[in-house]
C-alpha cells in the first residue's frame, strides 16, 4: 500500500537535484521570475500547512487567511510601530498565528462540531478580523501600512524556500508517523478513533496550531515583500479560498498533492491573468472541475496513474 | 451467589441514562467478574448497546457510578477509558474503511494502551499474533473497505484486541454469518478470554452461540435488569420469554412446541 513504498535512491537524488536548483535560480534569473517563484513559494507553504490539518483530519477550514493576515499584521506592527528588527518581527508573526490557531482550536475543536459548521466558523472569523482592522485606528484601519522594502528580493526567496522545505518535509514525515495515521483515523470516524485511545481533541489543537503557524511566518514574509499592508490584502478572502482549492486539487492529504497543484496553479495565474484578464477566473474553474472529475483524489492521484500504468 | 470470591472487574452501580423523556436506562445495577463471559440479552430497545456506550464513555449515565478495576470511571473520556483496559466493537460495524487491516490494527495498539507504548518489533508480533487468531492474516494488506461485512466485523475485534482490554465488549459480532461460520467464530470467542486474558460482556441474538460461550446471562428490559443467572435457567425463564415473544407470542410458540430455547441440542 501507499505506506510501504520505499525511498528509492533516485528519489533523494531528484529532491537534492530540485532543491540546489532552487537553492542557485535566483542568482540567474529576473527579478520577474524570482517575483513569480516567491508567489509560487507562498501557495505551496499555505496549501501544505492547510493540508496538514485539514487535509488529514477532514475539518476544513475556509478562513486560513486569517492566520496568513494575524502573521502579517504581528510582523508590520512590531517592525513599523514597534521598532523591532526584521526577523524579531518574523519570529513574532508566527508566535502570534499560532496563538491565534490555539484559541480558536480550544474553542472550536473541543466540542464535537460538524465539518460544515467549522468552515463556517472559519470562515467568519477571517471576516471578523478584516472588520477588526478595517474600522481600528491602531491597526492602520483601511489605508493599512507602509514597509520598508525587502534589501533585496533573495531575502524573502531564501526564506519562503525554507519554510517550505519545511512545510513538505514534515507533511513526509507526518505521513509515516503514528500522529499521521491517527489524524486520518479521525478524518474516517472521529467516535471510533476517540474509542480507540485517541486523544482526538488534544491531536486536533496540537496540529491546528502546526498549521496555523506558517500561515503567519508566510504573512509576514508577504507584508514585507508587497512593502504594504492593507486589510483586504491581509485577510483576503478569495485567496483563502486559493488555498483550499489547491490542496483539493492537489489531492487532500497527500504529501506532494498541494506542491504540484501551486505550481500548476500559479503558473496558471500568470499566464492566463495576462493574456485573458476577464476570463482567466472562468477557464480556471472549468479545469479545476475537470480535473476533480477524472481525478477525485487529486492531482497527485491522477499522476500516480499514469505513472504506474 | 456462586460469584462470591471472585474478584469483580466491572461495578456498575444505579446507572440511569435517558434521552429527553425515554429512559434507557433506568437505575441498573450489575457486576461482572475477572475472566468471565457475560451475555447480554434482551428484545431490541432493551438498553442493550446503550450500556455499551456508557461503560465505554461515549456517552456519560445521568445518575450513577460506574468502577473499573476498583477504580470510579465516571469522569474518564472514552480514550482514557479505552487506555485503562476498556475496548468495545460497534453493533453498525465501524472499522477505519480507509485503513488496511493491518492499519486498524496498529491505531488500536499504538493509540489504546496508555503509557505502554509498543516498540517496532513488539508491534509486530502482536498485530501477528491478533491477526492469526481471528484469520486475517491474508487480508492484512487489504483495505477494510474491501471486506464482506463477516470480515469487518472480525477487523473490529481485532483492533479492539489490539488495545489489550481487560474487558470487552461485543455488539452482535455474529449476525450475519451463515452456520460454519458461525461454529468457527463461537469457538473463537471461547479461545480469546482464555488466550488473550480478557472479560467479555457479549450482546447478541444468537441464543445458540451464546448458551454454547456464556458463563451468565444477563437480561435488560427497558432500561432494567429483568434477571440474570445460568443461562440455562435464565433462558427458561417465563419473565424473559415474555419479554422476547410478548405474552400471545408466548402462547402461540408453546401451542406450536417451538418452545425449546432452554434444551440442549
Amino acid at each position: 500500500m501507499k505506506r510501504s513504498r520505499m525511498w528509492k535512491p533516485q528519489y533523494l537524488a531528484l529532491i537534492i537535484l530540485l532543491l540546489a536548483v532552487l537553492a542557485f535560480l535566483p542568482s540567474f534569473f529576473s527579478a520577474y521570475i524570482v517575483s513569480f517563484l516567491i508567489i509560487t513559494l507562498m501557495f505551496i507553504i499555505m496549501s501544505c500547512s492547510w493540508n496538514i490539518f485539514c487535509g488529514f483530519t477532514g475539518y476544513i477550514s475556509l478562513g486560513h487567511g486569517m492566520f496568513f493576515g494575524a502573521g502579517a499584521y504581528a510582523f508590520t506592527l512590531a517592525l513599523v510601530k514597534g521598532g523591532l528588527p526584521y526577523y524579531y518581527s518574523i519570529a513574532l508573526a508566527a508566535i502570534v498565528a499560532g496563538i491565534l490557531a490555539f484559541l480558536i482550536g480550544l474553542f472550536l475543536l473541543t466540542i464535537r462540531i460538524r465539518a460544515a459548521y467549522f468552515a463556517m466558523i472559519t470562515l467568519g472569523f477571517n471576516e471578523i478580523f478584516q472588520a477588526i482592522c478595517a474600522n481600528s485606528a491602531a491597526l492602520g484601519e483601511s489605508t493599512g501600512f507602509t514597509i520598508p522594502p525587502v534589501p533585496h528580493l533573495h531575502v524573502p526567496y531564501y526564506i519562503l524556500l525554507g519554510v517550505a522545505v519545511v512545510a513538505v518535509g514534515g507533511t513526509y514525515m507526518l505521513d509515516r508517523s503514528h500522529a499521521g495515521l491517527a489524524l486520518k483515523a479521525i478524518s474516517q470516524d472521529e467516535e471510533v478513533a476517540d474509542t480507540m485511545g485517541i486523544n482526538v481533541a488534544r491531536l486536533k489543537i496540537i496540529f491546528f496550531v502546526l498549521s496555523g503557524i506558517l500561515p503567519g511566518i508566510v504573512g509576514g514574509i508577504m507584508a514585507w515583500f508587497w512593502s504594504y499592508l492593507d486589510p483586504y490584502q491581509g485577510f483576503n478572502l478569495v485567496f483563502s479560498f486559493q488555498v483550499v482549492i489547491i490542496a483539493i486539487l492537489g489531492g487532500m492529504g497527500t504529501v506532494f498533492g498541494p506542491v504540484i497543484a501551486s505550481v500548476f496553479m500559479t503558473l496558471l495565474i500568470e499566464i492566463l491573468s495576462t493574456n485573458l484578464p476577464h476570463f482567466y477566473n472562468i477557464i480556471f474553474g472549468v479545469l479545476v472541475t475537470i480535473v476533480i472529475i477524472i481525478s477525485p483524489r487529486g492531482m497527485n492521484a491522477l499522476i500516480g496513474k499514469i505513472f504506474h500504468r | 451467589m456462586e460469584e462470591v470470591g471472585k474478584k469483580t472487574l466491572l461495578e456498575i452501580k444505579e446507572v440511569t441514562k435517558w434521552f429527553g423523556g425515554v429512559n434507557a436506562l433506568q437505575g441498573l445495577n450489575l457486576q461482572v467478574y475477572q475472566d468471565e463471559i457475560v451475555g447480554l440479552i434482551g428484545p431490541n430497545g432493551a438498553g442493550k448497546t446503550t450500556l455499551f456506550n456508557v461503560i465505554s464513555g461515549s456517552f456519560r449515565q445521568n445518575l450513577g457510578e460506574i468502577s473499573f478495576g476498583g477504580q470510579n470511571i465516571d469522569k474518564l473520556k472514552a480514550f482514557e477509558r479505552c487506555r485503562l483496559g476498556i475496548a468495545r466493537t460497534f453493533q453498525t460495524v465501524r472499522p477505519f474503511l480507509d485503513f488496511s487491516v493491518e492499519e486498524n490494527l496498529i491505531i488500536g495498539a499504538w493509540y489504546g494502551r496508555g503509557k505502554e507504548r509498543l516498540s517496532g518489533r513488539d508491534l509486530q508480533e502482536t498485530t501477528e499474533k491478533i491477526l492469526e487468531t481471528l484469520g486475517l492474516q491474508a487480508k492484512r494488506h487489504d483495505l477494510a473497505k474491501n471486506l464482506t461485512l463477516v470480515e469487518r466485523k472480525f477487523v473490529e475485534v481485532a483492533r479492539a484486541l489490539a488495545t489489550k482490554p481487560r474487558l470487552l465488549l461485543l455488539d452482535e459480532v455474529l449476525s450475519g454469518l451463515n452456520p460454519a461460520e458461525l461454529e468457527k467464530a463461537v469457538q473463537l470467542i471461547k479461545n480469546l478470554s482464555v488466550s488473550f486474558g480478557v472479560t467479555i460482556i457479549w450482546i447478541e441474538h444468537i441464543m445458540k452461540a451464546l448458551l454454547a460461550v456464556c458463563d451468565r446471562f444477563v437480561v435488560l428490559n427497558y432500561g432494567i435488569k429483568l434477571t440474570e443467572g445460568k443461562p440455562s435457567e435464565v433462558v427458561a425463564d417465563e419473565r424473559v420469554i415474555e419479554a422476547y415473544l410478548g405474552r400471545t407470542g408466548k402462547k402461540f410458540a408453546e401451542r406450536m412446541g417451538q418452545l425449546n430455547l432452554g434444551r440442549k441440542e
